[in-house]
């Protein structure tokens, strides 16, 4: 974990009010697992106050593979957002990262298992990352990518580019299936009868729900990215709470999502 | 002027710091985050996350809210209780030579009294803080830090229940602090902590609810340094207690007005959160600032406030 103050060396517009900063940092780069995520400025300034939770994207690496910087997919939902959306390649900005827990890879395990990554809106983030991490490994990943609309499906083309299977979900039905991404999760699900796939998921907390009843439901492992709002991103402010059941059985308890999470078993969780 | 530089150590009543920078009540967790960020050895002090007897789960999320140069918490002082304090979090903070300081609360002067007493005689330990910004659930919810007759009673009883420094951190939402502080001091404290954060709230327009679970919160962060700053000022003529100057401070400039106002002190306390590095980047800030001002001691600034 590092706190620099790195200068923005690529700003790419990806669809309408999403882009991705690329940073130089060896240091950040060399620590990134799929799921990690660092905490940003998004000016230099006290108004707005915090940093922002971003999901480590991709890791840059140079020709030897030796990784050098990792980029952001970052999607304009506020202030802080929007504020980040105008800063220029040149521009500095505060990161502390990474962060949190990662994703629970299969990285070592014996080859072959059927991975599926279900993601909605901007929660598709980490996982490229996740992808090309499985593959490396030989596994067999699919992807199930939901937006509202056609325009706003993110990672589509980073996905296609690894060869991993898509399929897409739009609320308005201007691409892929019409309604939300488990539709073609179950559909998938049913017609493979597949009984030996590992879920991961992270998009909006009604749409991991689904995903977590449908884990629960075929007796399927399943991880989720949460986000929460956070001041601190270490674990200190307790701004980021989520319900995890106690270890005894008994009743549960408040985990920090920056420090145990993001990415938590799906049946660690209360869902309320 | 020594070899080393100017000296920044300053004592707060029978407790020496190795500097006035301590990093205030439940911004810096236990301590523990923090040593993968910073060297805690370079702190003055450390104040614990707000430790009762027994583990608090704490409030319902949204507990934070971002608001104009400042944030709102409603945490619900969720943490570890006494026992896991001692078992789990005091141990790893002494191998750092940092003064750590217990913030204790209760909702009855007895519970108050019970975690005074647990915490009494525990190795390293430097002093206790008390927070009296909770509902006396005992005399219809009425904070203890609101009410001169209670602040004196519940820092009286805490001083007869323990053998260590005691500090009393001040609510700001008084219409006098001056009465408070005086109120605290009559009860047996040795210094005062000034301020705690302001009550408010905001409202979530699109859901037209209170943008906090618990409705209202505690507002801190840059937004509130006059505030803070005024209050420090009116603690300063009301008592001759030391004072340890919170409220906004993120850097050099602010630190440097509580010491002229008369802190003797002072605690980094959102700073922490948006910028992990700034309360040991404000110790090499202050003794710099310091030696280029030809000054010995940090103390020569405390209290030396000019007329208007």
């Amino acid at each position: 974990m590092y706190d620099r103050r790195l200068a923005i060396e690529s700003v790419t517009r990806v669809g309408p009010g999403q882009f991705v900063l690329g940073f130089e940092s060896r240091e950040i780069a060399a620590q990134c697992r799929p799921g990690h995520f660092v905490m940003i400025a998004v000016a230099d300034s006290i108004d707005p106050l915090l940093r922002r939770p971003m999901a480590i994207y991709r890791v840059v690496r140079d020709d030897g593979g030796t990784a050098i910087g990792f980029t952001l997919l970052i999607e304009v939902v506020g202030r802080g957002t929007a504020l980040l959306e105008q800063q220029d390649p040149g521009d500095h900005l505060d990161v502390l990262g990474p962060l949190g827990v990662p994703f629970d890879l299969p990285v070592a395990g014996p080859a072959g298992g059927e991975h599926l990554l279900v993601m909605g809106g901007v929660g598709a983030a980490p996982f490229p990352f996740v992808a090309e991490e499985l593959l490396e490994a030989g596994h067999r990943v699919r992807a199930f990518v939901g937006a509202r609309t056609s325009a706003a499906l993110l990672c589509v083309d980073d996905f296609r580019e690894l060869g991993v299977p898509v399929e897409v979900a739009t609320d308005d039905g201007s691409d892929g299936f019409h309604g939300f991404v488990i539709g073609p999760l179950q559909k998938y699900l049913q017609s493979e009868g597949y009984a030996g796939a590992t879920l991961y998921a992270c998009g909006p907390t009604p749409m991991m729900r689904a995903v977590h009843d449908i884990a629960v439901a075929n007796d399927l492992p399943l991880q989720v990215s949460f986000e929460a709002p956070m001041a601190c991103g270490i674990g200190v402010c307790l701004s980021c709470v989520v319900r995890v059941h106690a270890v005894d059985g008994a009743g549960w308890r408040y985990a920090r999502c920056c420090r145990e999470g993001p990415v938590f078993d799906s049946r660690r969780l209360v869902w309320e | 002027m020594s070899d080393s530089g100017p000296d920044l150590s300053v004592r707060i009543g029978d407790v020496e710091l190795s500097n006035p920078v301590i990093a205030a009540s439940g911004t810096f967790g236990y301590g523990g985050e923090f040593s993968e960020i910073i060297d805690l050895n370079k702190l003055g002090g450390i104040v614990m996350k707000g430790l009762s007897v027994h583990v608090e789960r704490g409030n319902a999320p949204p507990r934070t809210v971002e608001t104009p140069s400042g944030m709102l918490n409603s945490i619900g002082l969720q943490n570890v209780g006494a026992e896991g304090f001692l078992e789990e979090k005091l141990p790893f903070l002494r191998r750092f030579d940092t003064a750590v300081i217990a913030n204790i609360w209760g909702r009855t002067v007895d519970e108050y009294i019970a975690i005074a007493e647990r915490l009494d005689g525990a190795e390293g330990l430097a002093a206790l803080e008390l927070n009296i910004s909770c509902p006396n659930i005992k005399e219809g919810g009425i904070n203890f830090g609101t009410d001169p007759k209670q602040t004196e009673q519940v820092t009286r009883a805490v001083r007869e229940a323990s053998s260590l420094p005691l500090w009393v951190k001040l609510t700001p939402g008084v219409t006098d602090i001056g009465e408070l502080a005086r109120a605290a001091e009559a009860g047996g404290a040795d210094a005062l902590s000034v301020i705690n954060t302001l009550r408010g709230m905001t409202v979530d327009v699109a859901t037209r609810r209170p943008t906090l679970s618990t409705v209202f919160g505690g507002l801190s962060g840059p937004a509130i340094l006059p505030i803070a700053l005024y209050m420090v000022y009116e603690t300063r003529r009301a008592t001759d207690l030391p004072i340890l100057g919170i409220g906004g401070i993120e850097g050099l400039d602010q630190a440097l007005q509580f010491f002229i106002l008369g802190a003797s002190a002072i605690q980094v306390g959102t700073a922490n959160f948006y910028d992990p590095t700034a309360s040991t980047r404000l110790v090499d800030d202050l003794r710099d600032w310091c030696e280029r001002q030809g000054m010995a001691s940090i103390n020569e600034l405390v209290g030396s406030l000019e007329r208007a």
